[in-house]
């Protein structure tokens, strides 16, 4: 009986090994194309990043399979189905310079500042400060044109008599989309909300409608990052005799693709 | 009368717009003549497909949390990673733990200085990861990739009714099993003030955590 149980759990495992490290590329089929080295050779690592090592030598003239992309590093396959079949990663820079079905040089969107000039996306973190408190935030942004985009952010501050989050949206024009610094300006509207410390007598949750005002200033770092600082002029609409006024300056660290 | 300036008119008219078309005529007919062969070939519109990006990476983690002055405790929690560049990632985080009682509350006997819904202990955290040290481990005869990183961040933590800005240092460890399955270990360490004792203070809440993570 203990041989039979260990022998099923036996099988057990390997079928889930083989589940996890076998057929691993199973759902990876369905958008695979070929590609022609072109250049004398490309290296194959054997993970995604230049600190993995090479395993393979893929030489001119030899078909290879595109499988998927990670970062700045692609999958492929060559040699399907002969024994001698091997999967890698290929850095983007290696598979540039191979050739299509028709061709011409594998078109491939490499991150740098042409890239960032044309982005579509972009999100990031921030922090700083709104109004004496500390602030984290998150944002998405979609570019429309290189002038003209619209930003969602989400913010949490912590302060010494109250906590809160605040929710924007955004309209964003950035009149020199093509200078490395540049600047931008900002117009949003959104909630506050505000959870006044229980410590304090007048302790009552609260949401308030806000508009804001802001100027910042976006810099080209390196390939897909940059880093931002901005400020930020926030009107609260409260429901007493007199709005209120909030600044906010924060800086961050982003991301395009 | 009338008669003869409505033909004036009419031929003046026809031939406005006769001058109008031959003039157009002279207009296209260069191009026309220096095309002497009509080219009869259809491009052939090759698309490269679009490559399966696979930059995500989401996670479930359990571990122990020492949340200070309540004990250590189990805490779990979700991890949703961008992976930038094969060097840096944006990581976004959000775990649970319940804090225990105090030592004080434990042997004064009967003495709570926290209502239950008010241990409950909430995080989250922004960070970026950097992959220091990217390498191949070896298990037997198999050899799996991974990386050693580290990572930092900042975010808000609720305990004790209040919540606070919160600053985190921390590394880990990630074995790629496959291409899409990564296990990974982290320790870590939360920084941040409080007030609970009615004095401020400074929490530093240390964590060891395990998880699986998958990228899509």
């Amino acid at each position: 009986m203990p041989v039979a149980f260990l022998r099923t759990n036996i099988i057990t495992l390997s079928l889930l090994c083989a589940a996890i490290f076998g057929t691993a590329n199973a759902c990876a089929d369905s958008d695979t194309f070929f590609v022609r080295v072109a250049e004398p050779y490309i290296e194959l690592h054997t993970g995604a990043g230049r600190g993995y090592p090479v395993f393979y030598i893929a030489e001119r003239g030899e078909q290879v399979e595109v499988l998927k992309k990670r970062t700045d590093w692609i999958k492929v396959r060559v040699r399907k189905d002969t024994p001698r079949e091997k999967e890698g990663w290929v850095s983007l820079e290696q598979m540039a310079k191979t050739l299509t079905a028709d061709g011409e040089q594998l078109a491939l969107a490499y991150p740098d500042f042409d890239a960032y000039k044309k982005r579509r996306w972009e999100g990031g973190l921030m922090m700083g400060s709104f109004s004496g408190a500390d602030v984290v935030s998150v944002y998405g942004a979609y570019h429309f044109t290189p002038n003209i985009s619209t930003e969602l952010e989400a913010s949490q501050y912590f302060g010494s008599f109250s906590n809160g989050e605040i929710a924007t949206i955004s309209l964003v024009h950035q009149p020199f989309p093509e200078w490395r610094i540049s600047p931008f300006f900002t117009l949003g509207a959104g909630m506050v909300f505000i959870d006044p410390k229980s410590t304090l007598v007048q302790s009552k949750n609260r949401s308030d409608e806000v508009f804001d005002v802001g100027v910042g200033v976006r810099y080209y770092l390196t390939r897909r990052f940059l880093v931002r600082a901005q400020y930020r002029n926030y009107a609260i609409l409260t429901d007493q005799s007199t709005n209120q006024n909030a600044e906010e300056w924060k800086i961050g660290f982003s991301a395009f693709f | 009368m009338e008669n003869r300036i409505q033909r004036f008119l009419l031929t003046a008219v026809l031939l406005g717009t006769a001058a109008t078309a031959f003039a157009a005529d002279n207009a296209v007919s260069p191009t026309r003549a220096n095309q002497v062969i009509e080219p009869d070939l259809q491009r052939r519109e090759t698309k490269v497909p679009k490559i399966d990006a696979q930059d995500f990476e989401v996670g479930a983690y359990y571990g122990m949390l020492s949340i200070q002055d309540f004990g250590s405790n189990p805490v779990m929690g979700a991890t949703l990673a961008y992976h930038v560049t094969e060097d840096i990632f944006l990581e976004a985080e959000y775990g649970r733990s319940k804090g225990d009682k105090t030592s004080f509350e434990k042997l004064s006997g009967g003495a709570n200085l926290l209502s239950d819904s008010d241990r409950e202990y909430t995080y989250y955290s922004v960070d970026v990861g950097w992959n220091v040290l990217p390498g191949e481990v070896f298990f037997g005869k198999r050899a799996f990739n991974s990386s050693f990183y580290l990572i930092g961040g900042v975010g808000g933590t609720e305990f004790a009714g209040d919540s606070a800005f919160t600053v985190n240092v921390g590394a880990g460890f990630r074995l790629l099993l496959n291409d899409w399955l990564a296990w990974r270990i982290d320790a870590r360490d939360y920084l941040f003030n409080r007030n609970i004792f009615g004095e401020k203070d400074h929490a530093n809440n240390l964590e060891l955590r395990t998880g699986f993570s998958v990228y899509f």
